[in-house]
């Protein structure tokens, strides 16, 4: 009948097209340029270096981009970019800047202190700008342009972060932005892909599919970067990502820690790519709110503490990819102190300390009681995210066993943040992660403990941790400081107004075309990667590399 | 016609007014603020920040202005004229460009990023509607003309089978083993277009965006087949019985002209219907879709903003995808007249009806003062009330059930009897009676008559859910259940269903009998216990983990069949495949899975029965009003219903249950408050050519109360479309609540439902089957009896059909 006549027709029509286009498609990996570099993003929101917040945006502007003085990414140590030298007066509040002569904007304009000039008005002062991190500069009391290639900064207090703050933000362009202001710049057509002076330029950025960077052949410095263009593909889903890189489309791709354990040892995976494990400046806690009548005695914290198998969390959700931390730092800081050993699963001994700290089961219900009768009920705030979610679960448990009830309350991670900040809490589990300069001020010195729009989540108060803080915070000898930190860290152990979880790892998978690959928790430099021709690829070198 | 094309142009006005005050309401009294997103980015980056800035970041946004004021400026940029910002030699209408302002998150042009993703989401639904239609609409009359053969039931089975699978749980399927690295490598993984496209020839580019598409329709197009083509064939089977039909036959026409030319076009009217709501389901489906695939799509883009507050975002991505679909739902329209010449479009002009109601309101009003102010006043009092205790949050759903609860009874308190009670309770008591079910659910935390506060919800919905059905369906329809029963036992398949369906529910009433950490009946020390059912103070204390391998001379336990809970962790065994101690194995968090897919049983069939029942009964009585008055009320319900199905209906049940604190009744309602314009539009087309009929004009000669030939007449011959709309809604609602879980959205941890398990084991695909297929299963077996028994139903209580 004509009826089934449309549907058989319609339907081979499909499936011919299908059919053709799968084998028209080009598909061929093999078939592009050894010399360009495909790698997956999550799409940036802004590439605006002042506005910009999200991880994706620093990665491309790594590369785009650069600062005065830059970290080295391996070894942490301030080096030269776009100013040729430094200087630090003896008190510490005086920084002088003398730039490098003859760089060349992406456009062909002149890199020269006006620029500096502009991205500091933009950072600190312009008020219509959402700059990150705003508040930071309140304390910088001045800056002035010496002459066309050296710049002052001066502080008004002593802060072991200013040096970093001023040598290390992104210079943008002042003639390519047209001297934009207030709403104007952060409307400005700059934060889809800026004008810069790093190693690569901006090609173009398609929303949702790519972006792609093209060598910068006027680049300053001699040693040109190997890859002539460096594409990004935009990937929204992790696992389609993995798949893409099992096919050779992208060439490096960050994995979760289930796939890096069980889905990424067959023999022809390890064949072919190479399997890579980092540390993170990154590490992750419960917090109990200190305020709150059953967290306020060390000995709750130190039961709750004790009820929390962090070898088994470790062991189930990060699949082993992770180690324990007794502080709040990550354990390859300097600051961190290794001399703390952290206090093991004992449910035992957790009873003993609620029955000591009067938290008792009194009408034999099962649940612990304090003599006004008040349950030991709370709630813990999960977020929505797979791993928080595991971690509440496990610790329900946990806590049913012994008498103490806990309620889950899920929410959305607006809303968490709303009760959050109003401290309208029991506990909760947070990841946190750090920079290379580690401080203590936000999460735990007490003017933050009642300030709604501080990180002391857990209201956090002691007198000596706060004076050590101050102490660290104009302290300029490293060594000297972390020593300071150390100590407080000991203190924070002692309180355990966190439980202390974990710091987990970064692992990414490498394409074995690609040479000289280096990672460190601060990222890593594609201008040193290098890739061989398709048919000299080495398949005999170790497809494990953990540090 | 013109005349008609223009009336519809003029009355989208007041409801894209509508849609975007209500967005914007709903928006700025959720809880969450864009700047505290922003701040906790900063945060995490070290920075401190201050109030004073984010005080004055509001201040700069209108942030710090009251709703009306915001609304009211929002609207000026979105119509300016501003000639001065215009080159004199641009076109003129560049001056009334619409302007939505910069986005919070990246200070980007709204329009701007609108603009680049229209384009992408407009190709993949145009493409999948028409595939939709060009595939389902044949399925449905083929299975139509040749009802209860063999392909009949064969297309049906395969249809539901596909409709059952879960899109996420496919896509991800088809990435893994399709498109994927390790097996075979067909297609592309994400995107819409290859690198290399601008080196491409135009045959090159088309066959490039062939491949693109094809997973991506697929997985938008397989769900929507199954729906159409059931609605397809209804119609047709409708239409095959008609006097006509018989005729053209007796006159010896070929069955091919018959069908073809005779019974098509009559058959199409549902099918129509459908289109409008077609394509917001597809913009809402399709956020999973772009997610999975990497498109970027209006779907996405509206999610995000969502997500991270970005007000002026979500303000035009709803405006946009409300225009889409009210231009859809105009064509769907225009198509009605088409189809059916019986359908004239100069119903009433917009001006007299709007005259008209007035009118009526008026005389309403000077009838019964009285009971009409205090009906208003009651209810606008509630609504405060609630709002201004701590239910704000939940505030916002409930001012919109209560706006949808007070004009029933006021449409009611015209046609039924005018008296002073019923007016009382229509306006005053049910909305008082639903907010208290509301404070209730949210402050119950001792156990209530013995029963967990969850199950006495799931008890006393359950009971105003079946009080309701069985109000219309013994009242109303005033069917001869005998002979329903007589025709539906005919079908054994559906009898075998709707045992099953029973079984699911007695699983779900008894699950703590059949699951359980802790015994039925068990001596210990010389003491009878239940601890299933009460807490004993004396062996509170006891750990019945160590019981379960030993209880101990002298003392002895009667176990569930299943000796976990649902949430019971055991860390050494997590990811355990099926053995003998975990009959379906273990989950990644070492929990029994059979234990939690019975226990799960409980929120998947709730949410099913509940939020279909709630939508099922509003849209019946909207649709009917609406379907048999036509005039003021038709086109008063019918903007209600464009209001409602131009927010994309997931996407909006995704907005809500993201403002809202997460819990299982909010999805319930939220899907049930957000379903009903489907099931409403159904029943007025319905109406629509069922009062054009001659018994209804015999009715009401007869003189017949409106109410009996609304309810009584008109209705049973009106409902089969909207009982195979409920099945599939049923089926759907638990789909839905799956999708949720996948985003996040879903039930809240630790509880179990069939949802969450299937979408926490998306990571394990490969990994871990026994955390794949048996929810997979039970969710696909449920589906499939529903649509059987729903099937067997409507032909049952078809009163063409009675023998």
């Amino acid at each position: 009948m004509q009826v089934t006549r449309i549907l058989y027709g319609t339907v081979a029509l499909i499936v011919l097209l299908i059919v053709i286009s799968t084998i028209m498609a080009k598909r061929e990996v093999a078939q592009r340029p050894y010399d360009w570099l495909f790698l997956s993003l999550t799409e940036p929101e802004t590439l605006n270096p002042v506005l910009m917040t999200d991880v994706s945006a620093w990665t491309v502007n790594f590369l785009v981009m650069e600062p005065m003085v830059m970290r080295n990414r391996y070894t942490f140590e301030y080096e030269p970019a776009l100013a040729e030298s430094w200087d630090i007066s003896d008190d510490r509040l005086e920084f002088t800047f003398h730039l490098r002569k003859g760089v060349k904007w992406h456009d062909g304009g002149e890199f020269t202190s006006n620029d500096v000039a502009y991205t500091y008005l933009k950072l600190a002062k312009d008020e219509a700008v959402r700059a990150t991190g705003r508040p930071e500069w309140a304390n910088c009391e001045s800056f002035e342009i010496i002459d066309k290639y050296t710049v002052r900064f001066r502080w008004k207090t002593k802060y072991f972060r200013a040096f970093g703050m001023c040598a290390e933000m992104m210079i943008i362009p002042r003639k390519a932005f047209g001297n934009a202001k207030g709403e104007d710049f952060n409307q400005h057509e700059m934060g889809r892909g800026c004008v810069g002076t790093g190693p690569y330029k901006m090609v173009k950025w398609e929303t949702g599919k790519r972006m792609v960077l093209q060598r910068n052949d006027n680049y300053w410095k001699k040693e040109k970067p190997f890859f002539e263009e460096v594409h990004f593909i935009m990937v929204s889903e992790p696992s389609a990502a993995l798949e893409m890189f099992k096919k050779g489309e992208i060439d490096v791709c960050g994995v979760s820690d289930m796939a890096w354990t069980k889905l990424t040892n067959s023999r022809s995976f390890k064949k072919k790519f190479i399997k890579y494990a980092y540390p993170t400046f990154a590490y992750s806690y419960i917090t109990w709110n200190n305020k709150r009548a059953f967290f306020k005695d060390k000995r709750v914290r130190h039961a709750m503490t004790h009820l929390v198998d962090r070898r088994k969390f470790i062991e189930t959700i990060m699949f082993g990819m992770a180690e324990v931390v007794t502080g709040p730092f990550y354990p390859t800081s300097p600051a961190y102190n290794h001399d703390i050993q952290p206090y093991e699963y004992d449910p035992e001994r957790a009873k003993e300390l609620l029955d000591e700290a009067g938290w008792i089961d009194r009408d034999g219900d099962g649940i612990r009681e304090n003599e006004d009768g008040v349950i030991f009920e709370f709630e813990f705030l999960v977020r929505n995210s797979p791993t928080s979610q595991k971690i509440a679960t496990i610790l329900q448990e946990e806590l049913r066993r012994v008498g103490i009830v806990m309620k889950q309350r899920s929410l959305e991670w607006a809303i968490f943040l709303k009760y959050l900040y109003e401290r309208n809490f029991d506990a909760t589990t947070l990841g946190e992660k750090l920079g290379v300069d580690v401080g203590l001020h936000g999460m735990w010195h007490s003017s933050g403990a009642e300030y709604d729009v501080s990180a002391n989540f857990a209201n956090f108060v002691n007198k000596e941790v706060d004076r050590l803080i101050d102490e660290s915070r104009a302290e300029f000898d490293e060594q000297k400081r972390y020593a300071i930190l150390r100590e407080a860290h000991r203190i924070i152990h002692e309180e355990q107004p966190f439980t202390f979880l974990m710091s987990g790892k970064n692992k990414v998978l490498i394409n074995k075309r690609l040479v000289n690959v280096r990672y460190s928790a601060e990222g890593t430099l594609v201008e040193e990667w290098r890739a061989v021709p398709w048919d000299k690829i080495d398949y005999s070198q170790p497809s494990l590399r953990e540090e | 016609m013109r005349n008609y094309i223009l009336k519809r142009l003029f009355l989208t006005i007041p409801t894209l007014l509508g849609i975007t005050f209500i967005t914007f309401v709903i928006i700025h009294i959720a809880p969450g603020e864009p700047q505290a997103i922003r701040g906790a980015e900063e945060l995490r980056a070290g920075a401190q920040i201050t109030r004073e800035s984010i005080e004055k970041w509001r201040k700069l946004h209108d942030l710090d202005k009251p709703l009306n004021v915001q609304y009211w400026r929002w609207l000026k940029r979105l119509f300016p004229y501003h000639p001065e910002k215009v080159e004199t030699e641009d076109h003129w209408l560049k001056r009334f460009r619409p302007d939505f302002g910069t986005s919070f998150k990246d200070g980007r042009s709204v329009t701007q990023k609108i603009r680049e993703r229209v384009p992408v989401t407009l190709t993949l639904n145009i493409i999948t509607i028409f595939l939709v239609y060009m595939i389902a609409v044949p399925l449905g009359i083929h299975s139509a003309t040749r009802q209860g053969h063999l392909s009949d039931k064969v297309i049906t089975f395969i249809l539901f089978v596909l409709y059952s699978l879960p899109g996420f749980w496919i896509a991800h399927m088809l990435i893994t083993y399709v498109s994927g690295g390790d097996y075979l490598n067909l297609f592309p993984l994400a995107g819409l277009q290859s690198a290399t496209i601008d080196q491409m020839s135009w045959y090159e580019v088309f066959f490039d965006r062939v491949w693109h598409l094809a997973l991506p329709v697929l997985v938008l197009t397989y769900p929507a087949l199954a729906r159409l083509s059931r609605y397809a064939r209804v119609g047709m089977l409708e239409v095959v019985r008609q006097d006509y039909i018989r005729t053209a036959r007796a006159k010896g026409l070929p069955e091919k002209v018959v069908i073809m030319k005779h019974a098509l076009r009559n058959s199409m009217i549902t099918i129509i219907t459908v289109i409008g709501a077609l394509l917001p389901a597809l913009l809402g489906g399709s956020v999973i879709v772009e997610q999975i695939f990497s498109i970027p799509g209006l779907g996405r883009l509206g999610f995000e903003a969502v997500l991270n507050r970005d007000f002026p975002q979500i303000m035009a991505t709803a405006t946009v995808g409300a225009v889409l679909t009210l231009v859809g739902i105009l064509i769907s329209d225009l198509l009605y007249g088409l189809v059916d010449p019986r359908i004239s479009y100069e119903a009433a002009s917009p001006w007299r009806s709007f005259l008209g109601m007035c009118r009526k309101a008026y005389c309403e009003f000077k009838a019964r003062p009285l009971h009409t102010t205090l009906t208003t006043v009651a209810g606008a009092a509630l609504i405060t009330l609630l709002c201004t205790y701590h239910l704000l949050p939940i505030g916002a759903v409930i001012a919109t059930l209560l706006l949808e609860a007070l004009l029933i009874p006021y449409l009611f308190s015209r046609y039924l009897k005018k008296s002073f009670i019923k007016i009382i309770i229509g306006g005053v008591a049910v909305p008082v009676a639903i907010g208290y079910l509301f404070y209730m659910l949210y402050n119950i935390e001792k156990p209530v008559m013995g029963m967990s506060p969850f199950t006495f919800a799931f008890v006393l919905l359950g009971v105003v859910f079946f009080l309701f059905i069985a109000l219309f369906v013994f009242k109303g329809l005033s069917v001869n259940f005998n002979i329903v029963t007589r025709q539906f036992k005919r079908n054994r398949l559906a009898v075998a269903s709707l045992f099953l369906i029973i079984f699911l529910i007695v699983i779900a009433v008894t699950a703590p009998l059949l699951a359980n950490d802790r015994p039925i009946v068990m001596k210990y020390e010389g003491h009878i216990y239940f601890p299933t059912f009460r807490t004993h103070e004396s062996i509170a204390a006891l750990d019945f983990a160590k019981l379960k391998h030993d209880v101990g001379t002298d003392n002895w336990a009667l176990w569930p069949p299943v000796r976990y809970g649902p949430s019971e962790t055991d860390l050494d065994d997590f990811l355990q495949s099926p053995s003998k101690k975990h009959l379906l194995g273990t989950d990644d968090l070492g929990r029994d899975i059979l234990s939690r897919i019975i226990h799960g049983s409980r929120v998947s069939l709730a949410v099913g029965f509940i939020a279909v029942g709630i939508y099922v009964v509003i849209g019946v009585v909207m649709g009917s009003l609406a379907g048999y008055y036509r005039g003021g009320t038709d086109i008063l319900i019918s903007r209600l219903i464009e209001i409602q199905i131009c927010f994309p209906s997931f996407f909006l049940i995704l907005t809500l249950i993201a403002l809202l604190p997460p819990s299982i009744f909010n999805i319930m309602i939220v899907i049930g408050i957000t379903g009903w314009p489907g099931i409403a539009r159904l029943i007025r087309g319905e109406f629509l050519k069922q009062r054009e009929h001659e018994y209804v004009a015999a009715a009401k000669a007869l003189g017949t109360p409106n109410r009996t030939i609304i309810f009584s007449h008109v209705l049973p011959n009106a409902v089969a479309p909207v009982l195979v709309a409920a099945t599939f809604g049923i089926a759907a609602a638990i789909l839905v609540e799956s999708a949720l879980s996948y985003l996040g959205f879903g039930v809240p941890p630790p509880t179990a439902s069939w949802g969450s398990i299937l979408a926490s084991s998306r990571e394990y695909v490969s990994l871990a089957w026994w955390m794949v297929w048996p929810p997979g299963i039970a969710i696909f077996i449920t589906i499939i009896s529903y649509n059987f028994v729903g099937e067997a139903l409507r032909d049952a209580i078809d009163p063409r059909l009675k023998t």
